[in-house]
């Protein structure tokens, strides 16, 4: 019995830390590219602080061409970029492009339904106190919206983890990887169930803490 | 002084175009609280708004003490913005900040120093009363504390005038009363001009010097206070101050004899005319409504009587109370 714990844990321990380095990375790059998207897609939109509503289009479609790929896909057709970015397609470390990439568009999405939720009121008060677009942005849109925010990247992070079990795909590694593997592949059940409920308590923890935080910064 | 010509405001949608405004002509003085009265949709937000460009007009100019604020780029806009405060019907307050925060915010946008920032604040927040409320966020505050806070907020930046976008409409009565009694006395205390806009009668009566009558985009008079609530001569504004044209529905049975109503302003008011003019003429007088309104100083009374009596004996007390000074208008 020890000696299986011990057989589990030696498969698990190392997983963890992949998917855990994967998630973080990505989600950290996809809040890099996702938050100005989203931030461009409330501002330029019909009636926005910074209305263009040409480029508004446009910057929609492509968010939503990016949504419609399939993760798996999008993993391949990306290879280009990995090879540039971190030089080499295959591994832990390249996963997080194609993880960052994919999860980039959710996050404009998530970022611009929050920031929408700002009453126009408000921004229209800093408006008339003279504000500059990018004031109103740093100044009232994000610290007004921040708990929706805490809420969206939670679900972000929740999601990535989701993507982040296709990268065993390009030898990535992490959790997913290692439960398709192991115990899909070898028919080796505890170490599914244990990658199972280590995947369950992961996402538990991060709901928790999102839902936690969100509430102390709620000040509405 | 505030000069507005021939503003328009067009609303272009896919469908349709929507005349919010038509050819308004206003002048507002130094130092005076001017009101804009009229139902929802005759236009009022939209000319508040125009005052510092928060909408476009289509056409028109709009002058600020000789400045023509249509020529100015966006970053003139905002320095401009930043001498004309405004509050709101619902507060906007942000809800992430203190109250502290809330009245630092045009400060921290205009680029003032920390120290001032500080001095400020506090000299602000004890002309609104708020002092003890300055950690609080704006969901522990009441609506007039919420609008104490816009005030504030407003009045930070030195302003030479102020917007008030129906700032009183979502408070109770003796809520509404404290607001404007703080802003006639910010008003005097700082020579503040206020612009005012309200469906309310009661802001207008208590604190307005001159009134603005909109209906449907268009101006339909300007006047003193006390001037319009005596005499209105628009129908709107009729309506607005209860003076209603014709006879009231409830007096049109009245078959006993004639029917006047009777406007008294000012020190005639206190006169006894009703009972001089049953003693002079033996007609009887009955009377039918009436109101007596107190304007800043004035007071207006308007009633309307029947007069029961010899039909030539009528007549006679009607010409005599035309010679009292007195505006009549002979309903039946």
């Amino acid at each position: 019995m020890n000696q299986e714990l011990i057989r589990i844990l030696n498969l698990l321990i190392p997983s963890l830390w992949q998917t855990i380095y994967m998630v973080l990375l990505s989600t950290v790059f996809s809040l890099i590219l996702g938050l100005p998207l989203g931030v461009l897609l409330v501002i330029t939109e019909k009636g926005g602080i910074w209305e263009k509503p040409a480029f508004n289009n446009i910057l929609g479609a492509v968010i939503n061409i990016l949504r419609s790929f399939p993760f798996l896909i999008l993993m391949i057709v990306i290879f280009p970029l990995s090879r540039l970015v971190v030089g080499t397609t295959i591994g832990t470390t390249a996963t997080i492009v194609p993880l960052s990439i994919a999860a980039t568009p959710f996050v404009a999405r998530v970022i611009e339904s929050s920031l929408k939720e700002v009453d126009w009121g408000v921004i229209e008060a800093s408006l008339s106190m003279g504000a500059t677009p990018f004031q109103i942005i740093t100044r009232v849109l994000i610290p007004e919206s921040l708990p929706s925010l805490i809420l969206g990247i939670t679900l972000t992070i929740i999601n990535i983890i989701g993507y982040s079990a296709m990268a065993g795909a390009i030898g990535g590694g992490g959790l997913g990887d290692l439960a398709i593997r192991y115990g899909y592949q070898r028919y080796d059940t505890p170490v599914l169930i244990a990658t199972v409920i280590v995947l369950i308590l992961i996402v538990q923890i991060v709901q928790i803490t999102g839902s936690y935080l969100a509430k102390k910064v709620d000040r509405r | 002084m505030i000069q507005i010509k021939n503003l328009t405001k067009i609303y272009q949608t896919k469908k349709e175009s929507i005349t919010a405004l038509r050819g308004v002509n206003l002048e507002i003085n130094d130092g005076e609280i001017f009101g804009i009265m009229g139902l929802s949709g005759a236009g009022k937000s939209s000319l508040i708004r125009c005052i510092n460009r928060l909408e476009e007009p289509t056409e028109g100019s709009i002058e600020i003490n000789g400045h023509d604020i249509m020529s100015l780029n966006h970053d003139e806009l905002r320095e401009m913005r930043k001498k004309i405060g405004m509050i709101f019907q619902h507060f906007n307050l942000l809800s992430s900040k203190t109250v502290y925060e809330n009245i630092a915010f045009p400060l921290n946008i205009s680029g003032v120093p920390a120290n001032e920032i500080d001095k400020r604040i506090n000299e602000l927040l004890g002309m609104v009363g708020l002092a003890d409320k300055k950690d609080s966020y704006p969901s522990q505050l009441s609506g007039g504390q919420k609008q104490r806070v816009g005030i504030a907020r407003a009045l930070a930046n030195r302003p030479t005038l102020l917007l008030s976008d129906e700032a009183t409409s979502a408070l109770d009565p003796q809520t509404t009363a404290q607001i404007l009694s703080l802003l006639k006395e910010i008003n005097r205390r700082l020579n503040l001009t206020i612009i005012i806009i309200t469906h309310q009668m009661d802001v207008i009566r208590e604190i307005c010097d001159r009134v603005a009558v909109l209906n449907s985009g268009e101006l339909v008079e300007v006047g003193n206070v006390v001037d319009i609530f005596s005499q209105p001569s628009s129908q709107i504004t009729k309506k607005f101050v209860g003076i209603e044209d014709g006879i009231p529905e409830d007096i049109i049975d009245y078959e006993n004899g004639r029917v006047i109503r009777i406007l008294f302003i000012g020190r005639s008011a206190r006169e006894p005319v009703i009972s001089r003019l049953v003693k002079t003429f033996d007609v009887d007088a009955n009377i039918l409504s009436g109101n007596i309104q107190h304007i800043h100083s004035e007071t207006i009374g308007n009633l309307i009587i029947g007069l029961e009596g010899k039909p030539d004996k009528i007549e006679d007390a009607i010409g005599w109370l035309k010679n009292q000074g007195l505006k009549i208008e002979v309903l039946k």
